[in-house]
């Protein structure tokens, strides 16, 4: 909090100082028409001062500049240079021309260089800061989704609340075991750090980098390629710019009836009393049984009478669980964001400073969240030729998790809730549900001078207090210094810290402490887990990194035929990563904050209802990380006649990852580029092209993977039946390890006729991910056996993987007079193969089934499958083949059959994915809708087994009402029929074949933006500059899908896929 | 002012150069995870009781062995073919899966010449040097007792004849991963046991800290049962004497309370016959639900004899075993004093010293039997000491996985030789004496890796 102060204060001060401009000159920017142009940027050559034309097309100058020649330009519009002598030269006019023919020069941004896209080789794809702030969320990464050709999300490992974030996949996949994510580089510096506390409004634009030579600068880190954030920045001499920016989301609350593994009330009770009947519930205190089963049991025992039994039943019969859940644990998740930023500079000076508040609710009532962000960057330039910029960035995230979600209100661990679980009593009151103990050993407890032992879900929120938080801050400072006009050296340096942890309160009411106390109370009635607050405390993780970096840049044209770009530089990188010890605090008293953690962890105590355990103790378990890595590179770019580029780049990485003769050797990487930008030759005459550039790159860059070791490797422990440090073996060493290496060719064409309405890009790339590290097998004898709980893995370079496809975007201006339509389209294809890997032959059918290991050509994302037949005519079960005869001898079938006869059903992420966004404006109102497209791909669904919904609840499936019921069926159905006697095969061979493959191919309306905005050229009297409303619905559906199964196929093991939200927005710039 | 800059430029890419090279690179990256070169490192992996001293190389023994049976349909829901199989000793055992009792072993065996490596590369002061003989000792006793494990299982039993023939182990003697494996013969294979419990025992101490560590005790009494299984029975009693000299002490079975689920405590400490722990875990085959102990063996205990309640219980019509020094489900495989006990007194027996056997006999008897209905044995009452011996041995040593080492040994002598058979969903099995079955196939990764020999199952 105190930091927040200061930091504040700090930002006033500067932003203040920054405020006085002095006496100035003003001139005027025209178009052909006379019309006056605002946003033109007008550049001073001499002083570098960079500033923008108003709304009403005017411009000052500062006296003090002159003499100097001001180049003046504006998007579709011929640049024009004027020189100006002294303040006599004012009133000044300027009068730019329309130009069709040239494209605007474009920047991109490696992270090391910036370069125009004209003179690029590589591929790089750039979401400029319109189209990212189309989107209103509260995170960078969601932003980038369906706008990037060739950037996937891949969301099969999302949990069953569809929490945690997609992995990103830039075209494809380069590894088998190392990190597979993107590296993300933002202002310059790689970041570690969490994406998600990055402010999005202080993002100006984001560039993807996609080739060997776009990447190949970034090394061993540039393999699964680049994410590059640059953020924004004030302009010297730029008049100062406030810009507020407020805006509110809401959201639907979750579909509970998206997931299909469910029953209603009524056959599940008609289950239940089977089984009841059959004997078949323990009635153990340790069992938790279902409410209607105790209801049973009840009338079985006499407890009531048949009258009040039938009443009981009848108000099961009428309750839904999910109805209950969404009236009382769900509400609308709402997303508030408020940003400020400033920005402006004088002829020395130039600052950019922003805060942020946002705070949210999550669909589950309690739950929720907030994030401050403060920035601020200064760059002064104390003299000609020297720039220092120094900047500083705090973030604190806060989110607190005290709800009950529908997944809570299981008997135990994962179970699913009964359908007819009620969350009221008829009074009104919370109502207890059976979960952890069986009911009435629950009810019991009191009489037994226990403390009361019901669990009342909607009593919890209140009794609970989590809360988890981060807070990171980068600190970073540059110099620049140009000499010679040739040469600029930069030195830059940057900190990082960010802490992260959480705790929790439980009140001595919640669940969790009065469970606690009575399984731990005694037969004797003593409480060796006193009846008070715990207080646990999860462990802080810090993570620290440090880079310096120096670079030397070197541009020079000579004549006008050739110019000539390079730099080289060095960089050192340290990464720590601490983790503290958790701490638990027992009897802990939050309004004096006593309590105590002096207990006997040793003895283990008799608990009940049975069994014996120690008191849960905080764990003592501390770690600490230190990556390190020193990098040399250099780059070099050589324009002739601005229509032939050559690009080449080289980096050699070293680091404390891979043991000493790795650290020696380091590998270099390099990339070669060449463009050639047809349109510009003599002979290219035709009139309907005005832009065409043919690339053509090739290149290494490496892959990290920080779990291997050249040497041998011992990870401590302790032991706890003896209480010694006891060590196993991690790694038996391979002196040889090194970088994986991914390499790229790319060859791509960018055109655009002459009109600008017309603009494209088309790519193909080929990736040949080789040295990938993997396990490889080794006979028993030596020690090295994959399957053993604490194994030595033998990593080793060798393993390969091959990518290829390609990435096109497209830009149609439709309608250009009056309503402007625009189209753009993006898509995207991709396909990968195992090409060198050991697969071990005797992994087991089931790995196959839950997480496929790399298999020698085939696909990374390939999903296996047992064959089906179909449904037997007269039985309604599942049909195998044994011994060459169709049957139903399923024990044979599953005993027999060898992982190798799996069937490839396909694979599990797009080969194909699209995107088509429609962007129609009219003066200043502008609605824009992304539709996405995905295909080529199959996920696999959940359904019933036959009769195993009598063997628990985690079966259910609504293809209960869907199944095989008399002879026929089997020719539109392949669901089973039921079976008296449930058999695990006969499960197994329907569960996970073909059957329940489904193709994943669907088009999703993703969201719709509509904007206005109300400028002072148009309404003079506005007090402002410019006011934006606007507007952002999101999820708004999928369109079409060619599942028959109303699954979401980018949501398949989901409770609820992500509910429509709607944001309403506000920004002013002052 | 651009002097500076040059200066400034220059001395960071320096910097980079030099302070920043080896030693910036050298850090390591996980503080838990240490390069094992100190002998506290190495004495770490020894103390990792988990790997070292559980799931001994004796499932299969156990499994083929007369001591129990199971019914049909519990054998038939066994999972593991493994299990399934070799308790009818079939001729395709492992059907393609992997067998623990080979992989645990070698992986322990690698753990120690990781540590003889290591340990060899250390030079040191003469006060340390001790405490690196403590740890080198461990190492060398863990790979001998594996070694031996091994041999029970996977090589035909000693013969003296054809032993230099006979294919043994691989011996893997190096940390080197890349070696190949190959047999050694069985003789060599022996000898190796020997030579590593020999030199343990030089450099041991006699009390360890733990009994989870290998004492001077544990590598003397893994001699003697070396020697004995080899057939030099006045080894085998020098040895078994020079393991007794340490210590006599046994637990008087008159007071242990026979009640609980399990007769004996947990505690080790509190057992003063341990000498070295090490278990094997409790497979499915024979968990309390499925085993049911071999009505012959049960005969073998008279009236008097507490063994019968504190090592057995019933489970509805099964007895099952409760008796277990672990004081849990998990069967003691290691190394305590009433086997040294029994050692000495067959090989006392054998060469014909047969007061002395019953000496020993008595002294053990003394503990096992109820105080009142003790009567000491007199040897000139007994026309068979050395059966006598041997029957005890079985009555004593139950699922310590010492009796399918006397199976096999026993059998080339005909009064002992006993053909084991099972009857199994109406089909009968037997294992003859001295069947090639008695040795285990090597399993199929292995082959398949190192193309080494396999066994022959006819």
């Amino acid at each position: 909090m105190k930091y927040q102060y200061i930091l504040t204060a700090v930002c006033c001060i500067v932003a203040v100082q920054n405020l006085s401009i002095a006496q100035t000159l003003t001139g005027k920017v025209l178009d052909e028409n006379g019309k006056r142009v605002a946003g033109a940027t007008l550049s001073l050559s001499s002083s570098g001062a960079t500033f923008m034309s108003d709304s009403t097309g005017n411009f000052r100058v500062d006296p003090r500049w002159l003499p100097d020649s001001v180049a003046i330009s504006y998007l579709g519009y011929r640049t024009v240079k004027v020189y100006i002598r002294s303040a006599n030269d004012f009133p000044l006019s300027v009068t730019l021309t329309k130009t069709l023919d040239e494209l605007p020069e474009v920047l991109v941004s490696t992270g090391y260089y910036e370069v125009p896209l004209e003179r690029s080789t590589g591929s790089f794809a750039q979401v400029d800061n319109k189209l990212f702030n189309r989107s209103a969320s509260r995170d960078i990464v969601s932003r980038l989704e369906g706008v990037v050709p060739g950037l996937q999300f891949d969301r099969r490992d999302l949990d069953e609340r569809g929490e945690g974030s997609p992995q990103l996949r830039v075209r494809g996949v380069a590894t088998i075991e190392s990190e597979a994510a993107p590296l993300i580089v933002l202002d310059d510096f790689p970041y570690e750090g969490d994406i998600n506390s990055i402010n999005p409004n202080d993002v100006e634009s984001i560039t993807v980098l996609k080739d060997a030579a776009a990447a190949s600068i970034w090394g061993a880190r540039a393999g699964n390629g680049v994410i590059v954030i640059k953020t924004k920045r004030g302009g010297y001499g730029q008049k100062m710019r406030i810009s507020l920016n407020n805006n509110v989301t809401i959201g639907d609350k979750p579909d509970l009836y998206y997931g299909k593994d469910r029953l209603p009330a009524e056959i599940v009770m008609a289950i239940e009393k089977e089984l009841f009947g059959r004997g078949n519930y323990d009635e153990d205190p340790r069992t938790v049984l279902p409410e209607y089963v105790e209801l049973l049991i009840r009338q079985r025992d006499g407890q009531i009478d048949d009258v009040e039994f039938a009443e009981w039943e009848t108000r099961l019969r009428n309750t839904d669980v999910r109805k209950e859940a969404l009236t009382h644990l769900y509400q609308s998740p709402i997303t508030r964001q408020s940003a400020l930023n400033i920005s402006g500079g004088s002829a020395v000076n130039k600052f950019y400073l922003s805060v942020a508040q946002d705070s949210y609710q999550q669909n589950v009532k309690q739950d929720g969240g907030n994030r401050l962000n403060l920035n601020l960057q200064n760059t002064f330039r104390p003299i000609e030729n020297l720039e220092l910029t120094g900047g500083i960035w705090y973030s604190k995230q806060k989110s607190y998790r005290n709800g009950i979600s529908f997944s809570d209100l299981g008997p135990i661990g994962s179970e699913p809730p009964s359908p007819y679980l009620g969350l009221l009593n008829a009074d009104g009151s919370a109502a207890a549900i059976p979960h952890g103990l069986r009911y009435p050993y629950q009810l019991e407890a009191e009489n037994d001078g226990l403390v009361d032992w019901m669990y009342r879900p909607l009593d919890e929120p209140a009794l609970t207090d989590n809360v988890s938080f981060s807070r990171e801050m980068r600190v970073n400072g540059k110099a620049s210094y140009r000499f010679l006009d040739l040469f600029n050296i930069n030195l830059a340096y940057q900190y990082r810290q960010s802490v992260g942890g959480g705790e929790t309160r439980y009140d001595p009411e919640s669940y969790f402490v009065r469970d606690m106390v009575n399984r731990f109370t005694q037969m004797d009635g003593e409480r060796v887990i006193p009846y008070g607050g715990i207080l646990s405390i999860s462990p802080a993780r810090t993570n620290t990194s440090q880079l310096g970096r120096a670079q030397l840049n070197y541009a020079q044209t000579f004549g006008k035929e050739h110019q000539v770009f390079a730099l080289i530089g060095g960089e050192v990188r340290e990464q720590v990563q601490t983790a503290q010890p958790s701490i638990r605090i027992y009897n802990f008293d939050s309004s004096n904050l006593t309590g105590t953690n002096m207990y006997d962890y040793k003895t283990t105590f008799p608990t009940r209802p049975a069994g014996s355990a120690r008191i849960p103790s905080p764990s003592a378990s501390l770690s600490s990380y230190t990556d390190r890595f020193l990098s040399y590179y250099g780059n070099a770019a050589y324009t002739y006649r601005n229509r032939y580029t050559f690009t080449g780049s080289l980096r050699w990485d070293a680091s404390n990852l891979f043991g000493v003769k790795a650290n020696q050797k380091g590998v270099p990487l390099w990339s070669a580029g060449l463009s050639w930008n047809m349109a510009q030759e003599p002979f290219f005459k035709t009139d309907a092209i005005s832009y065409l550039k043919l690339r053509l790159t090739y290149g290494s860059a490496g892959n990290v993977n920080n779990q291997v070791s050249s040497m041998p490797v011992v990870s401590y422990t302790v032991e706890s039946r003896t209480q010694l440090p006891r060590g196993y073996v991690v790694s038996a060493g391979n002196p040889s390890l090194q970088w994986e290496q991914v390499n790229t060719f790319n060859i791509g064409v960018d055109f655009a006729d002459r009109s600008q309405r017309f603009r494209g890009t088309v790519e193909y790339y080929d990736k040949q991910a080789r040295d990938l590290i993997g396990e490889d097998y080794m006979a028993p004898s030596t020690g090295i056996i994959p399957r053993l709980t604490q194994r030595i893995r033998n990593r080793i370079n060798y393993a390969s993987v091959y990518s290829k496809g390609a990435d096109a975007q497209f830009s149609i201006g439709v309608l250009t007079k009056g309503v402007r339509w625009n189209i753009d389209l993006i898509g995207g294809w991709t396909k990968n193969a195992v090409t060198d890997f050991n697969t071990q032959e005797t992994a087991s059918i089931t790995a196959y089934l839950l997480s496929p290991p790399p298999v020698l050509g085939h696909s990374r994302d390939a999903i296996y499958a047992y064959p089906w037949i179909g449904l037997d005519h007269s039985t309604g079960m599942p049909l195998v083949e044994t011994g060459g005869q169709i049957g139903m001898d399923y024990d044979t079938f599953v005993k027999e059959f060898r992982a190798e006869d799996l069937l490839v059903a396909g694979v599990t992420m797009p080969r194909f994915h699209g995107a088509f966004r429609n962007t129609f404006s009219w003066r200043d109102i502008e609605v824009s809708a992304n539709v996405q497209w995905k295909a080529g791909y199959v996920f696999r669904r959940g359904s019933i087994s036959p009769g195993q919904e009598y063997l628990g609840p985690q079966n259910y499936h609504m293809d209960y009402f869907r199944r095989w019921e008399k002879p026929g069926d089997e020719a539109h159905t392949d669901i089973p029929a039921y079976a008296s006697e449930p058999n695990s095969n006969q499960s197994t061979v329907y569960k996970w074949s073909t059957a329940l493959v489904e193709k994943g191919d669907h088009i999703r309306l993703q969201d719709v933006s509509i904007g206005y905005s109300l400028r002072r050229g148009v309404f003079p009297k506005l007090p402002v500059e410019q006011v934006r409303l606007y507007a952002y619905c999101n999820n708004l559906g999928i369109l079409w899908r060619s599942n028959k199964e109303g699954i979401d196929p980018d949501y398949v093991n989901v409770t609820s896929p992500p509910a429509r939200s709607y944001a309403f927005g506000l920004q002013i710039n002052f | 002012m651009k002097a500076i800059t040059y200066l400034a430029g220059i001395l960071l890419l320096g910097l980079l150069q030099s302070s920043c090279g080896r030693e910036f690179l050298d850090e390591k990256r996980d503080k838990k995870q240490v390069t094992p070169s100190t002998i506290s490192d190495f004495q770490a992996m020894m103390d990792y009781l988990s790997i070292m001293n559980v799931n001994s190389c004796h499932e299969l023994g156990v499994i083929g062995a007369d001591e129990y049976s199971v019914s049909d349909d519990r054998w038939s829901l066994l999972r593991d073919p493994y299990q399934k199989n070799a308790y009818i000793w079939a001729d395709e055992v492992y059907e393609d899966r992997d067998l623990g009792d080979w992989n645990e072993a070698y992986f322990r065996i690698l753990y120690a010449n990781m540590a003889l490596e290591g340990l060899r590369k250390i030079s040191l002061s003469a006060s340390e040097n001790n405490v690196r003989n403590n740890v080198m000792g461990q190492a060398l006793f863990f790979r001998a007792i594996n070694f031996y494990q091994l041999a029970q299982q996977f090589c035909k039993p000693f013969d003296q004849a054809t032993a230099a023939d006979d294919p043994g182990i691989p011996l893997r003697l190096e940390q080197d991963i890349t070696l190949r494996s190959t047999r050694a013969s069985v003789l060599h294979t022996y000898q190796r046991i020997i030579e590593d419990a020999l030199e343990a025992a030089a450099i041991l101490p006699e009390r360890p800290l733990v009994k989870y560590r290998p004492s001077k005790l544990a590598a003397f009494a893994l001699l003697a049962k070396t020697y004995l299984l080899m057939g030099d029975y006045a080894n085998a009693r020098s040895y078994a004497d020079a393991c007794l000299a340490y210590g006599s002490e046994l637990i008087d079975f008159n007071d242990v309370d026979a009640s609980p689920t399990y007769s004996f405590s947990g505690e080790f400490e509190l057992n003063p016959e341990l000498i070295f722990i090490c278990s094997m875990r409790n497979i499915s085959i024979t968990t309390t639900s499925r085993i049911n102990m071999a009505d012959d063996l049960l005969a073998l205990y008279d009236e008097h004899d507490l063994r019968r309640n504190v090592y057995f219980g019933l489970s509805s019509d099964r007895t099952i075993f409760k008796g277990s020094y672990m004081g849990n489900s998990v069967f003691f495989t290691g190394l305590a004093r009433d086997e040294v006990y029994l050692i000495r007194a067959e090989a006392n027996a054998r060469m014909g010293d047969e007061e002395k056997a019953i000496a020993d006999l008595n002294f053990l008897l003394r503990h096992r039997m109820g105080r009142e209905g003790y009567r000491p044995l007199v040897a000139t009452e007994i026309d068979d000491v050395l059966a006598l011996v041997i029957e005890e041995r079985r009555k004593e040593l139950v699922l310590r996985g010492v009796r399918w080492e006397d199976l096999r040994r026993l059998n080339k002598e005909p009064q002992f030789a006993k053909t084991l058979t099972r009857e199994v969903e109406e089909s009968q099995y037997s294992l003859a004496p001295n069947s090639p079955k008695y040795t285990w196939p090597i399993p199929d990764s292995e082959i398949d890796l190192s193309k080494i020999e396999q066994n022959p199952r006819k």
